[in-house]
């Protein structure tokens, strides 16, 4: 197991936004976590990757508890999110937005000398199909592109756990099939990928794995199939009957 | 090193090559020009020290006028009280900024926006009170007359304006250069990732505080090393150089210039100077005239004096 949670509460004031929870991510596997919205995935995200302090409960990532781990730290083990609202650093290069993040983990003095930082900055984008951006400020990227600047700087911390929070939101349909394709090729090369999303599409089609969340607690989990025939999560979240496309 | 490569260093010594072509004859034009120059490079790397905070890492301060004047104090009275040269003393003054700058930088660390500006310009308050109150240390209000001057080397006399001017212009020149390859370094890259989102920062690995603290001490450090040399300049200072107008009149420089180009900056001290000389006879309106050209220069035009000149080499070239 790459991500052990267990038993996690997060409460602000009143509201329980995060009610016991408790999941584990497979090496290399895609994990997707759906709920309605309010029902506590970017709370949960938030606590995972160290932005919240649970109330209760343990968080191990490889077997070690970071549990209030501060995110930074986090980014440099291996575990790296990225953003609903997508937060590229608007002012800057497209290809400096890439170099932050390998200064970041792999040493701002030394640890990587400029060129190697360069030549892997280049190959993530490349892979992120942004290469011919990288003189440009991330300001002038469309939505599309921001989304996955988003995901190729969380590339380059060198992530065995990359934490995806709606990377197709508010995507066009074109644009969000260029997302996925980036997503399936990062899990083919050995990383760990959880995901929350809204769009149904993406999920059944991409993850091996979903757990649903509603009102803070954990109502679900299993493949695909067994979660769109799950009796419980057609009335709290689907409405209707849900039938996987193949 | 930290990322700087050849090309960046050869592109932008080029410029520097040329300031220091066009400022080399700058006394021939007479004392009156000489002291003004002097005041303007020396202010210009105070607003280009600021322009670390306010413009790279995003962290808006209404107390730099502290840092200098804790510089041309510890200098000061290093030298007056325990006869450190000033040559070392300047340095020192140089740290001792820094040192205040960790005691506002630390605490504030989590604040932004209006809680930071208002914190540093408590801060800077406090620094005023205290050299006003500490009058057994700083004599208060009346200020410290005969400061000695840089001490001569051989027979270089530093009393005279054109042998402190070519001081002044040195260390214009080297810290500016300084700050601007810092700018164009790893670490300039990783304050722009904080400027630009703090979050976004932390999640892919910047360890945002510590770098906070960095941009503290190293904007701190020039200031300090400013008012040190300002202080052995003038050789008198009083805590008129620390008034909150005072950080606001170097703040002005750091914005109408062109905030988060460095190079604004300095043509920001260069033009605010030379307007209070132009309008010594109306000193008291000089805020209200500061006040005006920053809302001018935010609504119409955010990068500054720096961007007007860029805009009119472009379209020159065209």
């Amino acid at each position: 197991m790459i991500l052990e949670v267990e038993g996690v509460v997060k409460r602000f004031g009143g509201l329980v936004a995060v009610d016991d929870v408790s999941f584990s991510v497979k090496e290399g596997e895609i994990f997707g976590i759906i709920g309605p919205n309010g029902a506590g995935k970017t709370t949960l995200f938030n606590v995972i990757t160290g932005f919240y302090k649970p109330d209760s409960g343990r968080v191990r990532f490889q077997g070690k508890d970071i549990t209030g781990m501060r995110p930074n730290k986090l980014a440099k083990l291996g575990l790296t999110r990225t953003w609903q609202i997508v937060k590229p650093f608007l002012g800057m290069s497209v290809l400096d937005n890439v170099l932050v993040s390998i200064y970041a983990t792999k040493g701002v003095i030394s640890g990587i000398s400029e060129k190697a930082a360069v030549e892997k900055a280049e190959e993530i984008l490349e892979f992120a199909g942004l290469l011919h951006r990288k003189d440009i400020l991330a300001e002038a990227l469309p939505h599309g592109e921001r989304k996955r600047l988003e995901i190729a700087r969380a590339l380059a911390t060198e992530p065995k756990l990359l934490m995806l929070d709606e990377p197709a939101g508010g995507l066009t349909p074109t644009e969000m099939d260029e997302v996925m394709e980036v997503v399936r090729r990062v899990r083919e090369s050995g990383v760990a990928v959880v995901i929350i999303e809204h769009n149904m599409r993406v999920i059944m089609n991409v993850c091996e794995r979903i757990m649903v969340l509603n009102f803070g607690r954990k109502i679900a989990e299993g493949s695909p199939e067994e979660i769109s025939r799950n009796e419980e999560v057609i009335k709290a979240y689907l409405g209707e009957r849900f039938h996987v496309r193949s | 090193m930290l990322g700087i490569t050849k090309d960046v260093v050869t592109e932008i010594s080029k410029y520097y090559l040329i300031a220091l072509i066009l400022l080399i004859p700058v006394p021939l034009a007479g004392d009156y020009i000489t002291h003004v120059t002097i005041l303007v490079m020396l202010y210009a790397v105070t607003a280009a020290s600021l322009d670390i905070l306010v413009g790279y890492t995003g962290r808006l301060s209404l107390g730099h006028a502290a840092f200098f004047a804790v510089g041309a104090y510890t200098s000061t009275l290093l030298a007056m009280n325990w006869g450190v040269s000033p040559w070392i003393g300047i340095f020192i003054g140089g740290l001792m900024a820094s040192v205040f700058g960790l005691i506002l930088g630390v605490p504030s660390l989590k604040l932004r926006g209006p809680y930071l500006a208002i914190s540093s310009l408590g801060f800077g308050v406090i620094v005023w009170l205290m050299l006003i109150n500490l009058d057994w240390l700083t004599r208060g209000p009346l200020g410290i007359p005969g400061i000695p001057p840089l001490p001569r080397i051989g027979p270089i006399d530093f009393r005279s304006k054109v042998a402190f001017y070519y001081v002044a212009l040195a260390f214009t020149l080297i810290s500016i250069f300084l700050l601007h390859l810092l700018t164009k370094s790893r670490i300039g890259k990783i304050l722009m990732s904080i400027r630009e989102d703090e979050d976004a920062a932390l999640s892919v690995g910047v360890d945002v505080p510590l770098f906070k603290v960095y941009a503290f001490l190293i904007a701190t450090f020039f200031a300090g090393i400013s008012g040190g040399l300002y202080a052995h300049y003038l050789r008198y200072i009083s805590p008129e150089i620390s008034t909150l107008g005072e950080s606001i009149y170097i703040l002005s420089m750091t914005i109408i210039g062109g905030f988060g180009t460095l190079i604004g900056p300095v043509m920001g001290a260069a033009v605010l100077s030379l307007l209070q000389e132009l309008l010594r006879s109306y000193l008291e309106y000089r805020y209200l005239i500061y006040g005006m050209l920053i809302i001018l220069v935010m609504k119409f035009f955010p990068s500054g004096i720096y961007g007007i000149v860029q805009f009119i080499l472009r379209k020159v070239r065209e």
